[in-house]
C-alpha cells in the first residue's frame, strides 16, 4: 500500500467494471463481429472465460503479496534490475493504454459530435479531470465511481430495454455455421479489453481484505461478461449484418432507435455512458500509471508524478496516431499480442517465479 | 434698502468652512498610520510635527504618525486596566465603596445611563449598607421590587433578631449567609467573588447585590427583556406537523426541544463564544446516543473560536464549518424544534445560538439538505414522491439551462426533429448566441428574486407581475429571447425553489452559472467535466468528520430514510455515519399489535 486509501472488494468490483465496460460496449461489437459474424456472442463467452483465468492469476499474485503493488514485489521476486524492468514495463503500459483510451475517446467525440473542435481540446479536458481526481487519491476516485457507475449501468439498461421491440432474434441463427475458428478469432482482440483486470496488480494493495481479491475479480469479469453479452446480442439482433460497416455499432443502434412516436434520438445516452465511464476509466488507468511511476522512482508522494504523467499522456494521445482508422487498426491488429503479454504473460511468469521461489504469503502460511 | 442688503448678503455669501471630519485624526489617516507603524523609529521622529495642529490638508496629515490610540492614550489605558480587571479574575474588595468605584469604572457609569448602581441599606439592626447593580431595561423591575428590595429594606427587620447573624444558636454563618438563605425570595441565587462574573451576569440581565464588609456578591435572577413569542415557522413551513418555530430566546429554544424529547439523557451544555459579546451557545445531544467524539469535536470547535463578535448563526456556521471554500453548506440550519429533536434522536448534535431563531445540526449530509420534516409526517408513498420531485427540481435547477445551451449550440441532433424545428424556428429572430440569451434571462430572474426579497411588503405583489409577466412577455416580443428559453428559466426557477434548504439552494443557483459557462465552452462534454469535478468535490467533502454523501458514497448501511422515505416501522436503525452509541432505533417488530392476540391487553405480546 503506497497511498493510504483503502477500498472494499465491492468497490474493486465496481472499479474493474468501470474500466472495462465503457470502451468495450462501444468498440467490441464491431471488432468481434468482423471475425465471428453472428456467433459474436459465443466469442464473448470465450473471452469471459479467458478473462476469468487471467483475473484469477492476478488475484493469486496479489494475495501472495498483500499491501504491495506489482512494482514492489517484482523487485523482490526478480531482483532489482529485472524487477525494475518489469515495473518500468507496467508504468509504461498504463500510460500507453491510457493514451489509447484518451485518443479513442476524443476521436469518438470529434467524429460523432464535435466535428469542428480540435482533438487536443478533448484530450486536455479528459486528462485534466483525471489528474484532478487522482490528486485527491484513490478513495475519492472510488467514491466518484460508486456514484457514477450505477448511473452508467442504468442508462445502458434503458438503451438495451428500449431496443428489445426492434430486435430480430433470427439474426443470430444459424449458430456456429462456420465452426469454432471464427469465434476464437473474434475473441482475440476482445481479450485485450477483458484483461484490463490488470489494474488490480496495483489496486490489490489498497484492498481492505486482499484475500477476497480473486473473488472480486471473478465477480467483476462475470458482470462485465454479462453486460457485454447483452450488448453484443442486442447489437447483432437489431442491426444484423449492418454491424460490420459501423465503427461504433452501439451508437448506430442508439441513433436509429425509435420506440413509439415520441421516444427517439436516445444517443445522448451513449454519449453520457461514454463520457462518464470513459472519464473514470482514464482516471483509474492514470492512477495506476502514477502509482507505478512514483514507486519506480522511489518517491514518497505522487501528486507531482500525476501532473507529469498527465502531460506525457496528453502528448502521447495526440501524437501517436494519425486518425481513427490507424487507431482502430492498431487496436485490433497490432497491439493485442503485446498487451496480452503484459496483461497476462508477465503475471503468469511472476506467479510461477513466486511459486518456485516460495515467496510471499501462500494459503498455508496464513492459517 | 433692506432688499439690497439681502441681495448683497446673498451674493457675497460664502459657506463657513466645514469640519473636514469628526475624527481629528481622520479615517483617511489609517493607511499612512500603518506605514509609520511599520517604520517604527520614523514615527517617533514625526511626532513633533504632528503637534502642529489639525488644520492642514489631508495629504499633509497622511505623513504624520498621529492615531486615535495616541491621542486618547489616557482612555486606552483605562480600557486596558478594565480589561485587566475582567480578564485577570480580580477578586471583589471588602469595602463597598471600593467595589462601587471599580464597578462604576467598568461600566463607565456617570456617562452610561443604562447601568444602575442602587444603594440601599438592609434593615437589620444595625442597618448594613448594600449595593444593587443591574442594567435598566433588561431586568424585570417588578421582580426586583418584590423579591429583592422589599424583603431587604422592609421585611428584614421583622425577622427575629436573636436568630440573626453572629448570635449563638444562629443557623446562619453570617449576615451574607442570612441574606442569601432567608431574605431573598428569588428562585435562582448564585454567589461569586470576582468582578468578571458580576459583570457577566449583570450584562446578562441579572442583578448583583454587594454587601458592605463582604468580598462576595449575590447574583439574582431578574432577567426580563422583551422578546418575540414562539411563532410559526416562516422558512420551513409544513402543512401537516408541528407549527412551532424557534425564537431569539435561547432558553425558550432549548425548552422547545426538551419539550419534545422528554428524556433525562438529553444534555444541554452551554458554551460562550466570542469576546466582546460572549454569545451563549447551547450544545444539545443525547448522552446515550451521540458519539462522544462528535460531541467533543463540536465543543472543541465552538470553544476555540477567537472572535470579537459572532452574533448570528450564519457567522457561527462560517466559523465552524469544515471546508469554507466549497459552496454547499456543511451544517444544517433549521428553525424547527421538531427537526432538531429528530436529528438529535439520530445521534447528531444540535447547536442553538442565543439571539437567533435558527439552530444548527451537525453533521449534515447531502440527503439531509434535501429533506423536509413533512416527508416524515405524511404517509410514506407521498413522502417518497415529494422527495423524488425535489431531486428532480435540484437537477433541473442546476443543469437545465446548461443543457439548453449545450443542445442549441452543439447537439441539435439530440432532440426529435419536430421539436428541433420548433426550437430553431422560435430562435430564428433572436440575434444573440444561446449563452447570451440564457445569461440575460437567468440574471434578470436572479434580479427579480433579489429585488423581491428586499422590496417592502406592500409593493411585493406588483413586482411578481412585472417580473414574470411583463419582462418575459416583452423579452419574447422584442426578440431578445426565445419562448422556449422562458420555459427553461421558469422551470429552473421552480426547481431552485423546490430545494428546501435555503443556503443549499443559493449554492445551486451559483453553480448553475458555472455549468452554463462550461456548456457554452464544450457542450455536453463540458457539463460532464463539471459534473465530474463537482462529484469529486462532493465525495471528498466532510461535515464534522462524516462524509457529505454518506450513506450513498461511501456505501454504508442504509436506513430506509435517505433517498426515499421508507415506512415508519422500517426505520429501525440510526444512520451509520454518525456512529451512534445505540444503533437500533426500534425493535425489529415495531408494530407489535400485529402479533398480540386480540382481546389481550398490554404490550407484552407473545
Amino acid at each position: 500500500m503506497f497511498e493510504g486509501s483503502k477500498i472494499s472488494s465491492r468497490q474493486a468490483v465496481f472499479l474493474i467494471t468501470t474500466v472495462i465496460v465503457p470502451t468495450s460496449i462501444l468498440f467490441l461489437p464491431h471488432m468481434i463481429y468482423v471475425a465471428a459474424k453472428r456467433d459474436a456472442w459465443l466469442s464473448v463467452l470465450a473471452i469471459t472465460l479467458f478473462g476469468l483465468g487471467v483475473g484469477d492469476i492476478i488475484g493469486r499474485l496479489g494475495r501472495r503479496f498483500p499491501g504491495q503493488t506489482v512494482v514492489q514485489y517484482s523487485r523482490r521476486l526478480l531482483g532489482p534490475v529485472l524487477g525494475g524492468a518489469v515495473g518500468l514495463v507496467y508504468a509504461g503500459f498504463f500510460i500507453y493504454i491510457n493514451a489509447f483510451v484518451v485518443r479513442e475517446f476524443s476521436e469518438m467525440l470529434v467524429t460523432n459530435y464535435y466535428k469542428e473542435t480540435p482533438q487536443v481540446v478533448f484530450v486536455l479536458g479528459i486528462v485534466f479531470v483525471a489528474v484532478y481526481i487522482v490528486w485527491y487519491g484513490l478513495e475519492v476516485l472510488t467514491r466518484v465511481n460508486d456514484m457514477v457507475l450505477p448511473l452508467v449501468l442504468i442508462m445502458l439498461g434503458v438503451l438495451l430495454i428500449t431496443s428489445v421491440p426492434i430486435a430480430e432474434p433470427e439474426n443470430l441463427l444459424p449458430v456456429l455455421d462456420n465452426g469454432v475458428g471464427p469465434v476464437l478469432q473474434g475473441a482475440v482482440p476482445a481479450a485485450v479489453f477483458f484483461d484490463e483486470t490488470v489494474i488490480m496488480l496495483v489496486l490489490i494493495s489498497n484492498l481492505t481484505r486482499p484475500a477476497e481479491a480473486r473473488v472480486a475479480i471473478a465477480k467483476a469479469v462475470l458482470l462485465v461478461g454479462l453486460i457485454q453479452l447483452l450488448v453484443v446480442v442486442t447489437v447483432v439482433t437489431v442491426l444484423g449484418t449492418l454491424t460490420e460497416n459501423q465503427l461504433y455499432p452501439t451508437l448506430h443502434l442508439a441513433r436509429h432507435l425509435r420506440v413509439g412516436p415520441y421516444l427517439a434520438n436516445v444517443d445522448p445516452l451513449i454519449l453520457l455512458i461514454w463520457i462518464l465511464g470513459g472519464f473514470l476509466k482514464v482516471t483509474i488507468f492514470h492512477y495506476c500509471a502514477t502509482i507505478c511511476a512514483a514507486q519506480l522512482l522511489g518517491l514518497s508522494g505522487y501528486g507531482l508524478v500525476s501532473v507529469v504523467n498527465g502531460a506525457i499522456l496528453s502528448i502521447l494521445a495526440v501524437v501517436l496516431w494519425e486518425d481513427a482508422i490507424e487507431l482502430s487498426y492498431q487496436i485490433s491488429r497490432i497491439i493485442p499480442p503485446f498487451f496480452l503479454a503484459v496483461q497476462a504473460g508477465i503475471p503468469v511468469l511472476l506467479l510461477a517465479v513466486a511459486f518456485f521461489k516460495r515467496q510471499g504469503v501462500t494459503a498455508g502460511d496464513r492459517n | 434698502m433692506s432688499w439690497l442688503k439681502t441681495l448683497l448678503q446673498y451674493l457675497l455669501y460664502h459657506k463657513p468652512r466645514p469640519e473636514s471630519t469628526v475624527f481629528q485624526a481622520g479615517i483617511e489617516d489609517k493607511p499612512g498610520q500603518a506605514e509609520t507603524g511599520l517604520a517604527g523609529g520614523a514615527g517617533g521622529r514625526r511626532q513633533p510635527q504632528a503637534a502642529g495642529g489639525g488644520g492642514q490638508k489631508t495629504s499633509g496629515r497622511k505623513k504624520r504618525g498621529y492615531s486615535a490610540r495616541e491621542k486618547f492614550s489616557g482612555q486606552v489605558e483605562e480600557n486596558l486596566s478594565i480589561e485587566e480587571i475582567l480578564q485577570g479574575e480580580v477578586k471583589l474588595a471588602y469595602s463597598l465603596e471600593e467595589n462601587r468605584r471599580v464597578l462604576a469604572k467598568i461600566f463607565h457609569v456617570p456617562q452610561n445611563k443604562d447601568v444602575v448602581l442602587r444603594s440601599l441599606s438592609i434593615g437589620t439592626n444595625p442597618p448594613v449598607k448594600a449595593l444593587l447593580v443591574f442594567i435598566d431595561g433588561i431586568t424585570n423591575a417588578q421582580v426586583q421590587n418584590l423579591a429583592i428590595l422589599q424583603p431587604l429594606m422592609v421585611l428584614s427587620g421583622l425577622v427575629d433578631e436573636r436568630r440573626g447573624a453572629g448570635h449563638a444558636g444562629s443557623v446562619y454563618r453570617d449576615l451574607f449567609d442570612r441574606v442569601r438563605e432567608a431574605l431573598l425570595p428569588n428562585n435562582q441565587v448564585a454567589e461569586t467573588d470576582t468582578y468578571r462574573r458580576v459583570v457577566d451576569d449583570v450584562l446578562g440581565g441579572n442583578s448583583a447585590l454587594l454587601i458592605d464588609g463582604f468580598n462576595q456578591a449575590l447574583l439574582l435572577e431578574t432577567k426580563g427583556w422583551h422578546y418575540r413569542s414562539v411563532g410559526t415557522p416562516q422558512v420551513e413551513a409544513v402543512i401537516q406537523g408541528p407549527q412551532e418555530a424557534f425564537t431569539e430566546q435561547i432558553r425558550i429554544n432549548t425548552s422547545l426541544v426538551r419539550k419534545i424529547i422528554r428524556d433525562p439523557a438529553l444534555v444541554t451544555e452551554f458554551i460562550k463564544v466570542g469576546k466582546s459579546s460572549p454569545l451563549q451557545c447551547a450544545v444539545m445531544y443525547m448522552a446515550n446516543l451521540a458519539n462522544p467524539d462528535l460531541v467533543r469535536e463540536v465543543k472543541r470547535r465552538l470553544s476555540n473560536i477567537r472572535a470579537d463578535y459572532v452574533q448570528e448563526t450564519g457567522l457561527m456556521e462560517q466559523m465552524i464549518e469544515d471546508n469554507p471554500y466549497y459552496p454547499a453548506p456543511q451544517v444544517l440550519r433549521t428553525e424547527r424544534p421538531d427537526r432538531v429533536a429528530a436529528n438529535i434522536m439520530e445521534g447528531k448534535v444540535g447547536i442553538l445560538v442565543g439571539g437567533n431563531p435558527f439552530a444548527m445540526v451537525v453533521p449534515v449530509t447531502f440527503w439531509d439538505l434535501m429533506q423536509v420534516p413533512e416527508d416524515a409526517y405524511v404517509r410514506w408513498p407521498f413522502g417518497s414522491f415529494m422527495r423524488l420531485i425535489r431531486y428532480a427540481g435540484l437537477f433541473l435547477a442546476m443543469l437545465l439551462p446548461a443543457h439548453y445551451v449545450a443542445i442549441v449550440g452543439y447537439h441539435q441532433e439530440f432532440i426529435p426533429t419536430d421539436l428541433l424545428l420548433a426550437m430553431t424556428g422560435s430562435r430564428e429572430k433572436v440575434p444573440f448566441p444561446s449563452i447570451v440569451e440564457v445569461l440575460i434571462m437567468e440574471l434578470s430572474f436572479e434580479l427579480i428574486r433579489e429585488a423581491g426579497i428586499r422590496i417592502p411588503g406592500t409593493v411585493g405583489t406588483t413586482l411578481g407581475i412585472i417580473g414574470a409577466l411583463i419582462l418575459g412577455q416583452a423579452a419574447v416580443a422584442a426578440n431578445i429571447v426565445s419562448p422556449i428559453l422562458i420555459i427553461v428559466v421558469a422551470v429552473t426557477a421552480l426547481g431552485s425553489f423546490a430545494i428546501p434548504n435555503y443556503s443549499f439552494s443559493v449554492s445551486i443557483r451559483v453553480l448553475r452559472f458555472v455549468y452554463i459557462f462550461l456548456a457554452a465552452l464544450l457542450g455536453l462534454l463540458g457539463i460532464l467535466v463539471g459534473f465530474f469535478i463537482h462529484a469529486g468535490l462532493l465525495v471528498s467533502l466532510k461535515s464534522f468528520g462524516s462524509p457529505f454523501m454518506a450513506p450513498a458514497v461511501p456505501v454504508m448501511r442504509k436506513g430506509h430514510d435517505y433517498f426515499l422515505r421508507g415506512m415508519a416501522w422500517q426505520q429501525e436503525t440510526r444512520p451509520d455515519y454518525v456512529e451512534p452509541l445505540q444503533e437500533r432505533r426500534q425493535p425489529r417488530i415495531s408494530r407489535r399489535w400485529l402479533y398480540t392476540r386480540r382481546g389481550r391487553q398490554g404490550g407484552d405480546g407473545p
